[in-house]
């Protein structure tokens, strides 16, 4: 029987009803101000989201572009540092004739990023996501922008296995750069902020604060380049040599972006050594 | 047949008249028009016949609307509304079923089911009339206590009017 419940769930009904209130609706939101700006502020906010959602993410495909751009760049720039260079001058004469070939590059340069880090071990390693396809060996330091990483120790097709500064076994030659002192940086103090300097006589004077560079006799970096500073030091008792603390410059924990450096010279240094033996 | 869509023309006529021409100029005074706002042309949506399907309900509910918002300058608010009533008309009636149940041939009138049905009827159907109205009107969840005041101010004076009027004029179908 035709009764009001029959009546209502006619399912044409609903139909209707839908079809009707988003006409209303749609008439309400364009056609009154009020509830037009209250509809669109909120839309707006719903979909600004979205919007910038996708905006995000097509930025992100640009940035990388232009990123990979600006680290070519700034790849060039280190490998012309005078750091970086060698001097090859066949003798020391005062010429005006500028020599092509009187400065050959000594360090190259290769930018690469950390996939993989590690600074809570006792003995830390890196991977870096450039390898032997790269021109990568091992034997090779580790920089990023204002501090060491550390020294490349295997290398694979594509990547490669870097012992951080925070290992326990790493020696690296650095200098004070005030006096020109060179010593070993170590790591033993668990702390993934500070190393130690050894090697540094007692009788010279110090200054907390003082820069640690890396120095020119190391062949694995280029000289010069920014460590960290003096953060404290003492003389054991006994001892002709200071305890160094160094606050290193660099945050390892942070690192991200690196430069690997090649020595072009070393397999020359090296097979000269080997020849004549360390004595 | 045709007695009955020629009444229902001119109840038509005459409330929509009624709600242009009279109540939606009531905005003059302290508080009419503010606060204590009339709305007569339900009545004319709720009068229609028994046996007219919910659809056809709802469209002329649509039409009727529009034309109440062309007069007020709110398009789409009364359409909305209109169509609404509409809709929840057939769950209202079966609400208050008098005892014998609907029949056909009767109009939804006081003079077919008593005064006590159809005080309840207007009621509800008021109910949901202002707050839909007025939801539409405030458009936002936040002031949800304006929504309630606004509605609350719909009834007491349009249900006045509808009963002094049904009174008076008494309709059979």
């Amino acid at each position: 029987m035709l009764s009001p419940q029959n009546l209502l769930k006619r399912p044409g009904a609903v139909g209707v009803f839908i079809i009707l209130q988003t006409i209303s609706l749609l008439l309400v939101i364009y056609s009154n101000v009020l509830q037009g700006s209250i509809f669109f502020s909120s839309a707006n906010r719903f979909l600004g989201g979205i919007e910038q959602s996708r905006t995000n993410f097509r930025d992100r495909l640009d940035y990388k572009q232009r990123f990979d751009s600006l680290l070519l760049v700034q790849t060039e720039i280190l490998n012309q540092q005078n750091s970086a260079l060698f001097d090859n001058r066949q003798d020391y004469y005062i010429d005006s004739l500028v020599n092509d070939s009187s400065q050959l590059q000594l360090f190259e340069y290769h930018a690469a990023a950390i996939v993989k880090n590690q600074f809570t071990q006792k003995n830390n390693l890196i991977t870096l996501n450039k390898g032997s396809l790269h021109g990568i060996r091992p034997h090779m330091g580790v920089v990023e922008d204002g501090g060491l990483i550390g020294v490349t120790i295997a290398v694979s097709k594509y990547y490669s296995r870097v012992i951080s500064l925070l290992h326990s076994r790493l020696r690296t030659t650095v200098e004070i750069k005030r006096e020109k002192l060179p010593g070993s940086l170590i790591w033993k103090t668990n702390d993934p902020r500070y190393l130690n300097l050894e090697g540094i006589p007692a009788h010279y004077n110090l200054q907390i604060g003082d820069t640690i560079q890396t120095s020119d006799l190391s062949r694995i970096f280029p000289p010069g380049l920014m460590v960290g500073t003096i953060h404290e030091f003492s003389i054991p008792s006994g001892s002709s040599t200071y305890r160094i603390q160094v606050k290193l410059n660099n945050d390892l924990r942070k690192a991200r972006q690196v430069y690997i450096i090649k020595n072009r010279h070393l397999p020359e240094i090296e097979a000269l050594e080997a020849k004549t033996g360390n004595e | 047949m045709n007695n009955i869509v020629l009444v229902n023309i001119l109840r038509f006529t005459g409330l929509i008249l009624l709600q242009i021409l009279v109540f939606r100029q009531m905005n003059y005074g302290p508080f009419m028009g503010a606060y204590f706002r009339i709305f007569m042309y339900p009545l004319f949506l709720l009068l229609l016949p028994f046996r007219l399907s919910s659809e056809f309900l709802m469209l002329i509910g649509f039409g009727t609307g529009l034309v109440v918002d062309m007069a007020y300058d709110t398009l789409g608010i009364h359409a909305s509304t209109a169509v609404a009533l509409m809709a929840v008309r057939a769950i209202i009636l079966n609400q208050i079923k008098p005892k014998g149940g609907y029949a056909l041939n009767k109009g939804l009138t006081p003079d077919s089911y008593g005064w006590s049905w159809f005080a309840r009827y207007i009621f509800f159907a008021f109910i949901v009339f202002s707050v839909w109205l007025s939801l539409l009107e405030v458009f936002n969840i936040v002031q949800i206590g304006q929504v309630l005041i606004r509605a609350i101010m719909i009834i007491p004076a349009s249900l006045f009017f509808i009963f002094i009027s049904v009174q008076v004029l008494n309709p059979r179908n």
